[in-house]
């Protein structure tokens, strides 16, 4: 016998069970059932809804986590410095030789608002020109220089420039660059004459070869028979050197009364 | 995203356990309750079919009316209901629930100014006063009874038991309480239960031999 269930009568037990079985009415358990359901299906939703606003750990929570993690992610990555590319080499490279590309310290410096403007432009403008590169490969010079490129904007005119390939339009835009460069200095403007302002001989034969370039046989001898009438003999000496010089035969086009003083001066 | 999907895991496996439904025949009463605690109102409904009888015919045992063993009932039950969330399985569902019937027992033969289940019989020297209660008319030979008489026969011994001894034999006959739990539930020690139970054993057994014999 189990000393727990002592003192325990199996006789007694079985009578109990078999004629004491009372139970509640159906009414009764209909109420209770009723409460208890009542009971987990009200009560307890306010309890939760209650719960769930001070919870750390709404329904929503780990969809808002995961869209902040992504977005930060997508920042990080525009952030990244990216790894520099030889974008300026390629497009060099490119140009054809008539048209050399302008050097960049002849690029004027930009204002200071735009500077700093270009250098947080300047790495995607350089990765969206070698991601073009391959598309422009096959177009001529002039399409490529028509074309939107993501150089600055001053580059970018040089390069149109350039591409007509005219030498004087080239020097008209190095004399444009430089004189940009030199906007602030005094000696900007001998700088700026530089060009314009050869040595005194050298000055002359350009003058000559100029005068050769628009003169006439006949303008030459015309000019020369003045400078000897005006007893001006030296004067008119460099007018036929200069008139050899433009003309190899110049002597054959002499008229013969100056073939005697033209032997006289030296080739 | 690897740590969004571990966050969408925790929630979806968070989610599926509280919803998860116990298998109401196999389930402890004690995992029933915290079910049931925990929003499944069929876990109710299972643990209450496992109870309600006995539930029932303790209270009736005690109060002796059915109308009011009926209102006892149903507030031992609504009070189960209301406490539930802080049901915590630190002692056997059904020593629980008793605790709530006695409790409700008590306290309404005290709001009715009567002191019931106090102990007469707690010491060995009380024996004699036990002996000497008077007995049940059912007691007179002459009664003779069929099934139903005997059934009768067998409440009424029952309802003739000293408070202490019958709330300890229907503890033990209808809750299937050990004489510990008993005496953790009733406040007092084992021995006094285990007295109580004898005395009340003896009693009914005295009882049913009369019976038997009239039967015969």
């Amino acid at each position: 016998m189990n000393p727990e269930r002592e003192p325990f009568d199996p006789t007694l037990e079985a009578l109990l069970r078999k004629h004491s079985d009372e139970m509640p009415s159906s009414d009764i358990d209909a109420a209770i059932l009723a409460a208890a359901h009542r009971a987990v299906q009200s009560a307890p939703r306010a309890a939760e809804k209650a719960a769930e606003a001070t919870s750390p750990w709404r329904w929503w929570m780990p969809l808002a986590a995961a869209a902040t993690i992504g977005a930060i992610a997508i920042g990080v990555f525009q952030l990244m410095p990216e790894e520099p590319e030889p974008t300026t080499a390629t497009v060099v490279s490119d140009t054809p030789s008539s048209a050399v590309a302008v050097p960049a310290p002849n690029i004027p410096p930009p204002p200071a608002a735009s500077m700093n403007k270009d250098k947080a432009e300047a790495p995607r403008g350089k990765v969206r020109a070698d991601r073009a590169a391959p598309a422009q490969a096959p177009k001529s010079n002039n399409e490529r220089a028509a074309a939107p490129e993501p150089f600055p904007a001053r580059e970018r005119d040089a390069g149109v420039r350039e591409s007509v390939g005219s030498a004087a339009n080239r020097v008209e835009a190095e004399s444009k660059t430089q004189t940009a460069e030199q906007d602030n200095a005094a000696g900007a403007l001998m700088r700026r004459e530089a060009p314009r302002a050869p040595a005194p001989a050298i000055a002359k034969q350009s003058a000559a070869s100029a005068d050769a370039q628009v003169a006439s046989p006949e303008q030459w001898i015309a000019r020369i028979r003045a400078l000897l009438a005006d007893g001006k003999s030296e004067d008119a000496a460099r007018e036929l050197i200069a008139f050899r010089a433009a003309y190899p035969d110049a002597d054959a086009r002499l008229p013969a009364e100056l073939h005697v003083w033209a032997a006289t001066v030296k080739r | 995203m690897t740590v969004a999907c571990a966050v969408a895991a925790i929630a979806a496996v968070s989610h599926t356990a509280r919803a998860m439904p116990v298998a109401l025949d196999d389930a402890r009463d004690d995992e029933l309750m915290l079910a049931y605690a925990n929003g499944d109102a069929a876990a109710f409904d299972a643990l209450y079919s496992r109870h309600k009888g006995g539930i029932y015919r303790y209270v009736l045992r005690h109060c002796g009316n059915s109308g009011l063993a009926d209102e006892l009932f149903q507030d031992v039950w609504m009070n189960a209901i209301r406490v539930r969330a802080s049901y915590a399985p630190t002692a056997k569902f059904t020593t629980w629930l008793y605790t709530l019937a006695r409790n409700r027992i008590v306290d309404h033969w005290r709001a009715k100014g009567h002191a019931i289940l106090m102990s007469i019989d707690s010491d060995e020297s009380m024996r004699s006063e036990v002996d000497a209660l008077p007995a049940s008319i059912h007691d007179e030979p002459h009664v003779r009874a069929d099934n139903k008489e005997l059934a009768m026969r067998l409440k009424a011994s029952l309802a003739a038991l000293p408070p202490a001894q019958r709330d300890a034999f229907m503890l033990q006959h209808e809750g299937g309480l050990s004489l510990s739990e008993i005496a953790t539930l009733t406040g007092v020690g084992a021995e006094t239960v285990k007295s109580r139970l004898r005395y009340a054993t003896a009693k009914l057994r005295s009882e049913l031999g009369e019976l038997r014999e009239a039967f015969k």
